[in-house]
């Protein structure tokens, strides 16, 4: 089982506490849209993601973005039981979803620029650290049930 | 080789003129020995590099951050011709300092996310597109010269 630091656990909570999870949610995933356009293929329903500012003022995009977010909230909630927390989830992005699994490292990527970005300075080595770990655990919990 | 557009080397230039090596530098070796601690094998002549503290108060981490933003403004000035830019400090790396060329891509990371405490909004997702796309030709160019 993961071993959390209180250091970590209080940064983990507080970059939970600084950040609007629906904006940043938002603007994680039309990042990754943006950024890694064949992450595309996984919102055809989606409607226009034809251009960077069509991804930015898509509805479902954002509206996803939260969904996506409040998970990691919960995970955050749940420090200590990611793993299970997140079974039902890796089941439904493995076996109805079909994400290659190598996706939510990237998303996990564009969530730590977007939250450096709303941090700034305060993003320091040691709290990227922290949050570096905690999304690792996230990503791993995912791709726990694939196979 | 690699193809830039007129725009992409206009954000490439924009972004880069607003990093100052001298507060960047610094922030940047530690960020990456503190993130991702195995790198500490790297930099065994660097004295006291194992705790955070440490790594943050010592002089030769903050001006090797310099020297590899130095580099990184050739890349900048050179996009045309990164691979043979880099060839030297490609060969460098790998036949005398045997770094695991998975690194190149761990600091990249690192760069853009201390970029992106800085810039914060600035850095949208378009300006990281091609930021990273920039990254990874530099990241290609250090790999140049590995068998």
């Amino acid at each position: 089982m993961v071993k959390w630091s209180d250091f970590e656990r209080a940064t983990i909570a507080d970059i939970f506490s600084k950040i609007d999870t629906g904006a940043v949610g938002c603007a994680a995933l039309s990042r990754c849209l943006t950024v890694y356009p064949w992450t595309q293929r996984y919102f055809s329903k989606f409607g226009n993601l034809s251009s960077p500012d069509a991804i930015a003022s898509n509805p479902k995009v954002a509206a996803h973005g939260k969904v996506v977010m409040g998970g990691f909230e919960k995970a955050a909630k749940n420090l200590d039981d990611i793993k299970n927390s997140f079974r039902d989830l890796s089941v439904l992005h493995s076996e109805k979803l079909q994400v290659d699994p190598d996706n939510f490292k990237l998303l996990a990527d564009c969530v730590t620029i977007v939250v450096a970005g709303q941090l700034g300075k305060a993003f320091t080595s040691e709290v990227h650290a922290a949050f570096e770990k905690f999304l690792a655990v996230v990503v791993s919990s995912l791709r726990k049930q694939y196979y | 080789m690699v193809k830039w557009t007129e725009e992409e080397r206009e954000t490439i230039r924009s972004v880069w003129e607003k990093v100052d090596i001298d507060e960047t530098g610094p922030q940047l070796i530690a960020r990456a020995l503190i993130v991702y601690p195995w790198t500490e094998r790297y930099f065994g002549t660097f004295g006291d590099i194992f705790t955070t503290s440490a790594i943050l108060s010592n002089a030769k981490v903050a001006a090797h951050g310099k020297v590899v933003l130095r580099a990184l403004d050739r890349a900048v000035k050179n996009l045309d011709n990164m691979n043979e830019t880099y060839a030297a400090l490609s060969r460098l790396h790998y036949e005398n300092l045997n770094v695991d060329p998975d690194n190149f891509r761990l600091l990249a990371d690192c760069i853009t996310i201390t970029i992106a405490c800085k810039l914060k909004a600035a850095l949208d997702p378009q300006v990281q597109a091609t930021w990273q796309k920039f990254l990874s030709a530099v990241v290609d160019a250090m790999n140049s010269q590995y068998k």
